[in-house]
């Protein structure tokens, strides 16, 4: 049996985004996030009448997770480099003001702030990307993560303090500005 | 009347800060860390990186799901069976011989032909040994005769005439072909096996 192919379409529209915006933040490549992206989506096709409607985000939020990870650990197998996100992709920073001095500044520092995120370990990154991205409670990343709230807050606090000290010299410098 | 706060040393204040920033603190712990800001200009400034930071994180955009993606998907799914060859099954007046079983039957039935066949550099065999390896062969090709026209009938039909071709329904129709060309026209389906031959 598979998904039925108006219940699939409906949760790719409602949900595709998420996953995709989940897979290129954590690999920080738009080539190898489209290519988890689909394999997410085909396991989807293939699973996703085993899953209840109202459990159908996390569970691929898990998956996208899981998918990621095991990406990421090839990566370290093969040392390869990885295409840096900020370098491809046109961010365009949300809720910002119309100064464009402002903009200038907020670029330079989202620019840096994706960066910094590439270089948290991947259970941080997780974290923070679901919590600060994403929008995530607590409990709904302790299901993605499959560890404890309380774990959840330490492993956020840990990934937050590292972007803080990654960013202090950049952020002294705007400030200067 | 002033509020007495105990003292928060730096290192308290850069493990709550992320609370604080949350909005996660109570009136208790917050006013705490607000009486250690008037006094500490590091913390102070802990504090307005810790907001900036978590300000342009919120400010990162979710990307929407490239077209090539979900085209590509499309593409895959559409190519997909909408059956598998294991949900084509026969009803409950049939009881076919699975696919896999068949096939071994065949092959080994070629195979004892293939040993038999008459050649001068080859063992001879006594006539009862050549008679035990015929009747072994009429049934494994009995079976098989009758369990690929009742499953060439069950593809073709359901198969066919949905529109469905899966992968192992093209490779079980290789083999039906196959054996179509080859099976003796004169083979007997109604051959009865021996007391010792187990049942399939």
């Amino acid at each position: 049996m598979r998904m039925r192919r108006r219940d699939f379409d409906a949760v790719v529209a409602t949900h595709g985004r998420m996953v995709y915006t989940l897979a290129l933040y954590l690999l920080a490549s738009q080539g190898d996030a489209e290519d988890v992206t689909q394999e997410v989506l085909i396991r989807l096709w293939r699973r996703g009448h085993e899953v209840a409607p109202e459990r159908i985000g996390g569970w691929l939020f898990r998956v996208t997770k899981n998918a990621c990870f095991d990406e990421l650990r090839q990566r370290r197998r093969n040392s390869g480099s990885t295409e840096s996100i900020s370098e491809s992709v046109d961010l365009e920073p949300r809720d910002m003001g119309a100064d464009p001095e402002r903009l200038a500044r907020t670029s330079q520092l989202g620019g840096r702030i994706v960066r910094a995120l590439g270089m948290l370990p991947e259970a941080q990154r997780c974290a923070v990307i679901l919590r600060e991205i994403q929008g995530l409670s607590y409990r709904e990343i302790s299901e993605v993560l499959d560890i404890s709230e309380s774990n959840v807050r330490v492993t956020l606090h840990r990934g937050r303090r590292r972007l803080r000290e990654e960013l202090r010299e950049v952020h002294d410098h705007v400030a200067a500005c | 009347m002033s509020q007495h706060v105990d003292p928060v040393v730096c290192s308290e204040f850069r493990d709550l800060v992320d609370a604080w920033v949350d909005g996660e603190l109570d009136a208790t712990e917050e006013a705490r860390l607000t009486a250690h800001l008037a006094s500490c200009v590091d913390c102070g400034e802990e504090l307005e990186l810790a907001v900036s930071v978590a300000s342009q994180l919120r400010a990162l955009p979710e990307v929407d799901l490239p077209e090539s993606v979900a085209v590509a998907v499309r593409r895959k799914i559409r190519a997909w069976p909408t059956a598998t060859l294991s949900e084509l099954r026969p009803g409950p007046r049939f009881r076919p011989l699975p696919a896999a079983v068949a096939a071994a039957v065949a092959i080994a039935a070629m195979v004892i032909l293939v040993i038999l066949w008459p050649s001068p550099d080859r063992p001879q065999f006594s006539d009862r040994e050549i008679e035990q390896a015929a009747q072994q062969t009429r049934f494994a090709l009995a079976v098989v005769n009758s369990a690929t026209r009742r499953a060439e009938f069950e593809v073709k039909r359901r198969v066919i005439a949905d529109g469905v071709v899966a992968e192992r329904a093209r490779g079980f129709m290789r083999t039906l072909d196959f054996l179509d060309g080859d099976r003796n026209a004169s083979v007997a389906p109604t051959f009865s096996p021996s007391p010792n031959q187990k049942g399939s």
